[in-house]
């Protein structure tokens, strides 16, 4: 199986997950698509001689707002009651942020909702989910909560296997034999110093106060300081590599796979949930990004050892020598040789760790950390499953969703993963 | 870090609401402050800017404290803005009818903001208003912000929070190489007072449910390896899927929902660890486990339901990738009937594995069982962990953190010894 041509509908036929592909194709499609299968907004109307398009609107952004005669309408009944001249209205009649107040209190999906004047309100308005105690609906916010769940499963795994595969390949490339010139070596610890004091530390006003405008402005100040703390290691390692050439120095080993090795054990080592909760506690501010952010950084270690596993294997294979004796560079045989050949396996990692990241962002959204308060997630609407234990469709219906896609993913990674691990008597 | 300890401390031991007379006593705080040791600085050395004082620890009230390194960056001139709050101290000495203004000027870090509360304070005592007036003037004069832009090294010897954390301050302090943590915020009492307890429940937990777990898991992952027809193996592994896929807390949820609901069966109680009233001090430790036994019957399925899938998919897979070597075909050959084969043979070569995955307990007890606690409201690490969290009780995070890092530790060792015994081939060498 080579995945260097790029046939992806190949390596899923020969894999055998032809079912869970499109299942879960259609399961983000449907929710991402959610506003305009279930919204209390139409999707078309013209109101006035003007026409608007609302439901559309919450599939670009969350939190649209729609000005009608200059007026926002946000809320539930506003647009029941509104004379349009011509609406076309979604299959379903609610949306996931809508509390209806007629049915509030656990209506069963067995009963027959009411709409506004108390009588039994039609097919589209039915909650075919049912409600929770403050009256949203379930389906709506069930799709609502796939995606979310999916943002942030999928956002969180890439920033952790960007992480995890490039510390992991260098540690695994180059073992304890990284040869660094003396001058570049001394430069780079030297430096690190005054990286730290220029990027952080008399940034630190900027970066704190950037955080309470708001998250994004925060994170964007942060990865600035990053950047210029990489940005003066570099400079270092540049001039130390200048002058060690000026000078002739002999170069000395580093032992670069002990280091970074013993790193990824230090994060390894944290228990996982409760650095999320501690992280997200501290920063005290409920924001998606910071959610991927946090998720992302903690989650990298099992993505560094196995990418170390697999270089370590694949580097030993011989056409790698043929690559060097070729004079490809060491970033071209980890990045055309080595890691190209290490996809399945990381594509194993990358399945099972969508599938335990949208495990811990249910969790955290259950017990209400961490996820902003007006999102529909799957675990928020388990917690209130959790206030009337009698309210069977709180449990089952976001339980249910919730484990068929990390069934889905699972079964991607195991299927994978398959080798000739098959007794055949 | 949100929050200021010294209140959070003070509250825990006198029982007063905010703005009470005690939390504004500085003599009180400032002893409290030394107590805690937070006047010290943090580390051994620390790096700063040129412009900045080292000595700003020693500020008690965290406002004032956090005004003043401000003040510094902005200005860049720390001894015009020591005596410009020198006089203002002086001013709150000598009963200032404007003592309250005076105060919140001692946290304002900007020029134009104080010039403001200056103004103020001039119309009820001009004379204080001058001289403070005057003072402020000055720093605006003396503004050179060239000194936050040079880095310094500051050492402060053995004298810092970092070591008299570690190894005590050979007074009311023993360190943490004592088993000393500090105080939690929340109580005020010591946290080696509570937090082994803790730990020991949440071992309890993991443990019995783990081995609950292996015992069930393991003789049905072996049995599965050897179904020989695909359809019927998939058909047969495809519950244990199922059940691997399933969340911990929808678990728990569920159990809670069959098996402690009065509309089904109301067998086990939903929460807790003992009943109410129950004080666990009076009566022995066989009583305690006794009365406790329903309440954790529930947190143990939940925990052995989600590991008995992994450890059962496990086995079953390095079973089955073993039925395939050599000395299976051996054993086959010499007729033993596959049965006995996978008890005798296969069994013993998946040991490794599992042992690593059983040595993984000893760090999960902190982690890995916060949702169930929380669920069921057991009173291990986990929710001990949550909490603090919530309360920003600092200390008691950093000591989990530290047993978290501890118990790894120890897993490692306590795995590499077991894999000795389950290998002849691993020995110890130099």
């Amino acid at each position: 199986m080579n995945l260097r041509n790029r046939n992806i509908g190949l390596f899923i036929k020969k894999r055998n997950i032809k079912w869970e592909v499109r299942l879960l194709l259609l399961i983000l499609i449907v929710s991402v698509l959610s506003p305009i299968i279930t919204n209390n907004k139409p999707l078309y109307c013209s109101l006035n001689g003007q026409s608007y398009y609302p439901a559309f609107n919450d599939v670009l952004s969350v939190h649209s707002l729609t000005k009608i005669n200059g007026k926002v309408l946000t809320g539930s009944s506003n647009w029941q009651h509104l004379k349009y001249e011509y609406v076309i209205w979604p299959p379903f009649k609610h949306g996931a942020l809508e509390l209806d107040t007629e049915n509030k209190d656990f209506q069963s999906p067995l009963h027959r909702s009411k709409n506004e004047i108390g009588e039994s309100a039609d097919f589209r308005s039915q909650h075919l989910f049912g409600t929770n105690r403050q009256g949203k609906d379930v389906l709506a916010n069930v799709l609502g909560g796939i995606k979310y769940s999916l943002l942030i499963g999928i956002s969180a795994v890439i920033i952790a296997a960007c992480i995890g595969i490039f510390i992991g390949s260098i540690a695994g490339y180059y073992k304890n034999k990284f040869t660094i010139g003396k001058v570049e070596l001394v430069g780079i610890i030297v430096f690190l110093f005054p990286a730290w004091f220029y990027s952080f530390s008399i940034r630190k006003y900027a970066i704190s106060d950037a955080f309470t405008s708001g998250v994004h402005s925060g994170l964007m100040q942060l990865l600035f300081s990053l950047f210029l703390f990489s940005a003066i290691c570099v400079l270092a390692s540049k001039t130390g590599k200048y002058l060690d050439n000026l000078f002739k120095t002999q170069p000395i080993q580093f032992r670069l796979d002990s280091f970074l090795s013993g790193i990824i054990e230090i994060f390894a080592s944290i228990p996982g949930i409760i650095i999320v909760v501690t992280l997200a506690a501290l920063v005290g501010k409920k924001s998606t990004v910071l959610l991927i952010f946090i998720l992302g950084t903690t989650s990298w270690p099992v993505f560094a050892r196995l990418a170390r596993a697999e270089v370590m294997r694949i580097k030993e294979k011989s056409f790698i020598e043929s690559a060097r004796v070729l004079g490809s560079s060491n970033s071209r045989i980890i990045w055309k040789h080595i890691l190209l050949n290490a996809l399945p396996a990381l594509a194993v990692a990358i399945a099972f760790a969508i599938g335990s990241l949208i495990l811990v962002e249910s969790a955290l959204s259950f017990l209400g950390i961490g996820v902003p308060d007006n999102t529909p997630t799957l675990g928020s609407l388990l917690r209130s499953g959790r206030e009337h234990i009698e309210a069977w469709w709180l449990i089952v219906f976001p339980g249910g969703t919730i484990f068929l896609l990390i069934y889905l993913f699972n079964r991607i990674g195991d299927k994978i993963s398959v080798r000739t691990n098959q007794y055949k008597g | 870090m949100p929050g200021d300890p010294v209140d959070k401390i003070l509250i825990a031991r006198h029982g007063v609401s905010y703005n009470n007379t005690i939390l504004n006593s500085s003599e009180l705080r400032d002893q409290l402050y030394r107590e805690m040791g937070l006047h010290l600085p943090l580390f051994y050395f620390s790096f700063n800017a040129y412009s900045q004082c080292d000595t700003l620890n020693r500020i008690s009230n965290k406002a004032r404290r956090m005004a003043s390194e401000r003040m510094t960056h902005n200005y860049g001139c720390w001894p015009q803005i020591q005596s410009y709050h020198q006089e203002i101290k002086m001013a709150i000495d000598q009963d200032d009818p404007e003592i309250n203004n005076l105060k919140t000027l001692l946290e304002i870090p900007t020029y134009q903001e104080s010039a403001e509360v200056i103004e103020r304070i001039s119309q009820n005592s001009p004379n204080t208003g001058e001289r403070l007036k005057a003072k402020l003037d000055q720093i605006l004069k003396h503004k050179s912000t060239f000194g936050n832009f040079i880095p310094t090294i500051n050492f402060h010897g053995a004298g810092n929070q970092y070591h008299v954390w570690l190894f005590g301050n050979g007074k009311e302090r023993a360190g943490l190489v004592r088993g000393d943590f500090g105080y939690s915020l929340k109580t005020g009492q010591p946290i080696g007072d509570f937090i082994w307890k803790k730990l020991g429940f949440s071992l309890e937990l993991i443990l019995v449910s783990v081995v609950v777990a292996f015992v069930t898991a393991i003789p049905l992952g072996l049995r599965l390896s050897r179904i020989r027809s695909t359809k019927r193996k998939n058909i047969l592994t495809l519950p244990i899927y199922l059940l691997y896929s399933i969340p911990g807390y929808l678990i728990a949820t569920l159990l809670i929902f069959f098996f402690a609901n009065t509309n089904v069966v109301h067998w086990f109680p939903e929460s807790g660890l003992y009943p109410i009233g129950y004080r666990p001090a009076d009566h022995s430790y066989i009583n305690n486990l006794i009365t406790g036994l329903p309440y954790m019957i529930l947190p143990i399925s939940t925990y052995a339901l989600s590991s008995f899938a992994f450890v059962a998919k496990l086995t079953a897979n390095i079973s089955a990738e073993e039925l395939n070597y050599n000395y299976v075909r051996t054993a086959l050959s010499k007729g033993l009937s596959i049965k006995q084969v996978v008890r005798k043979h296969v069994f013993k070569n998946t040991w490794i594995p599992l042992i690593t995955i059983f040595t993984q307990i000893l760090p999960a007890a902190v982690g890995g069982t916060l949702i169930v606690e929380l669920i069921f409201n057991y009173p291990g690490i986990g929710k001990t962990a949550y909490d603090a969290v919530l309360n920003n009780n600092y200390p008691v995070i950093v000591a989990i953190f530290t047993i978290s890092g501890l118990l790894t530790l120890s897993s490692y060792l306590f795995a590499d010894v077991l894999y000795a015994f389950a290998d002849p081939k691993i020995k110890m060498q130099r």
